[in-house]
């Protein structure tokens, strides 16, 4: 079970089971769909964005363990950040994952 | 293949005429260790435990002896068919048309010129759409298929609905994965100008009534395709009980190799049909005032085909006749049951695809757990299945999930397998618990 401990971590077990942020936003001013055709994946991320600050996010949709627990813990890491800050966390994430995957 | 496959009873003869009914003389018994070793692939380890191969319904590993004769072909006898005066084009034709017989005798089709070579389920499918289609569905007119449908018996219908201005209507799914054949009934109408609807469910395991169902489009002249890439690997099939006008098969889910496929069409229709693609092999003759086409089947043959393919599905075929399609339905029913009867203990676990009359496939989900963090944790054990929407979105949408996890049986599978796949869902409960 080693290798299967090292993928399915606490953390993501845990957000996986109680997903932070999780649910519709009524009024959005940002509002974007996700769709993985190949593993099913399909995500909803809401965003009230004002003076370039991210007020609020959120989530919701169907995806696995892994693609869930990051989401949640995107909007964990997002709740706050100026659209500045948020932008260069997405590139550093990006350095972070193996852009030659695609 | 070899000769170790099928068993006859072969005991010392004079204990044979004490001990063995007569019924059973003639009947091969069933040997899965034996049959396992014509699979090369299955004897190996993945991730370090023995390989569990459990993705059948997606495709089926291939004997020795298919993989056999596509070497030999290549190495003996390569060459292009029909109309070659050498040698090797003798015997490369002599055997292509030989898996044309082969496939005929599969579905017990009148003629062999009736038995049309394709890439696959999906190309015959699109064959009869784009010539029966095109020439017989007008605007207004309607196309029924099924809430179950593969997505290659969907969207080829759909294109075609487009083109022509016609409807495309759908025969409802209940709750235990059947077609709800009192509504197929109130579809049908003086519009309705085709059916084309699968045999067996690649998702839900489901066998189709489907002489009911052709019973009763004939009853208003309407023309049927059956999809059988589910179906011929695991039922005896025979199109002229059926009264069936289409019926399709892949190739590489009977065991033979990839990108070869069977369309059956009657006669009349084949014959009556525009062809589907145009070039070398489909005419008799070409001026550039006016082609006249080619006798059935090669009419629909147009171009160099997969001499190589055909030949490893001929092989396939034999090998399939050889055990027994009777013999091979009744071992996979056993595994089926097990695996019903064994996932069914698990907490929160709900198969989807609970009909009365099912073959092969066992789909179903896991409260807490998406398919495909199943698929993996099982991955992770040796143990192929396969998640997702397996080509059928709509019916996904029907149970209101975004996928499932499936587990698909064939001949060389094992109760022992079934076991250890069931210990594994146990893991992954333990994960998600």
């Amino acid at each position: 079970m080693s290798e299967l401990t090292d993928l399915y971590q606490e953390v993501i077990l845990d957000h996986n089971k109680s997903p932070r942020n999780w649910g519709k936003m009524e009024n959005p001013n940002k509002a974007v769909e996700g769709f993985n055709p190949l593993c099913g994946d399909h995500l909803h991320v809401y965003v009230k964005l004002a003076d370039d600050v991210i007020q609020d996010i959120k989530f919701e949709g169907a995806g696995c363990a892994i693609s869930k627990a990051s989401a949640s813990i995107m909007t964990t890491l997002m709740k706050g950040k100026t659209k500045a800050e948020a932008e260069l966390l997405f590139e550093k994430f990006h350095d972070l994952v193996p852009a030659d995957l695609d | 293949m070899s000769s170790a496959t099928v068993h006859h009873e072969e005991t010392v003869p004079d204990l044979q005429e004490v001990f063995v009914p007569e019924i059973l003389k003639s009947e091969p018994t069933f040997n899965v260790e034996a049959i396992r070793a014509d699979f090369p692939i299955l004897h190996q380890q993945v991730r370090g435990k023995p390989l569990v191969y459990l993705d059948n319904a997606a495709t089926s590993q291939k004997p020795r002896a298919v993989l056999d004769a596509l070497t030999k072909y290549y190495e003996t006898e390569n060459s292009n068919i029909h109309r070659g005066v050498h040698f090797l084009s003798e015997e490369a034709t002599r055997h292509y048309e030989a898996s044309r017989v082969t496939a005929q005798r599969l579905l017990n089709a009148r003629h062999s010129h009736e038995i049309i070579f394709t890439r696959g389920t999906t190309e015959g499918i699109n064959l009869v759409a784009a010539t029966y289609g095109r020439k017989n569905i007008g605007e207004g007119d309607e196309i029924i298929i099924s809430g179950m449908e593969h997505h290659s018996n969907i969207v080829p219908w759909q294109m075609l609905c487009e083109e022509k201005g016609a409807v495309l209507r759908v025969i409802p799914v209940n709750d235990r994965g059947e077609l709800i054949l009192e509504e197929y009934e109130k579809l049908l109408n003086g519009r309705t100008k085709f059916v084309s609807v699968m045999h067996v469910s690649n998702v839900l395991g489901t066998i189709n009534p489907i002489a009911q169902i052709i019973k009763l489009a004939h009853a208003r002249g309407v023309a049927v395709l059956i999809d059988g890439a589910q179906s011929s690997p695991h039922l005896q099939v025979d199109v002229q009980q059926l009264d069936c006008d289409f019926y399709t098969v892949s190739g590489h889910k009977i065991y033979g190799p990839t990108g070869i496929g069977v369309l059956y069409g009657k006669e009349e229709y084949l014959n009556a049909m525009p062809p589907y693609q145009g070039g070398g092999d489909m005419i008799s003759s070409v001026t550039f005032e006016k082609t006249i086409y080619n006798a059935l089947p090669f009419k629909y043959e147009a171009g160099t085909p997969n001499i190589a393919g055909s030949i490893g599905l001929g092989t396939a075929l034999d090998y399939v006749n050889a055990l027994g399609l009777k013999n091979i339905a009744a071992h996979e029913d056993k595994l089926l049951a097990h695996a019903t009867e064994a996932v069914a203990e698990i907490d929160g676990l709900r198969i989807i695809g609970t009909a009365s009359e099912k073959a092969g496939a066992l789909s179903f989900v896991l409260e807490g757990a998406h398919p495909h963090d199943i698929g993996t944790i099982l991955d992770s054990e040796g143990i192929a299945i396969r998640t997702g929407h397996h080509c059928a979105q709509p019916l996904m949408k029907r149970f209101g999930i975004p996928a499932t996890a499936r587990a698909s049986f064939a001949f060389y599978n094992t109760t022992a397998e079934i076991d250890a796949f069931v210990r594994a869902l146990h893991k992954v409960s333990e994960v998600f618990r």
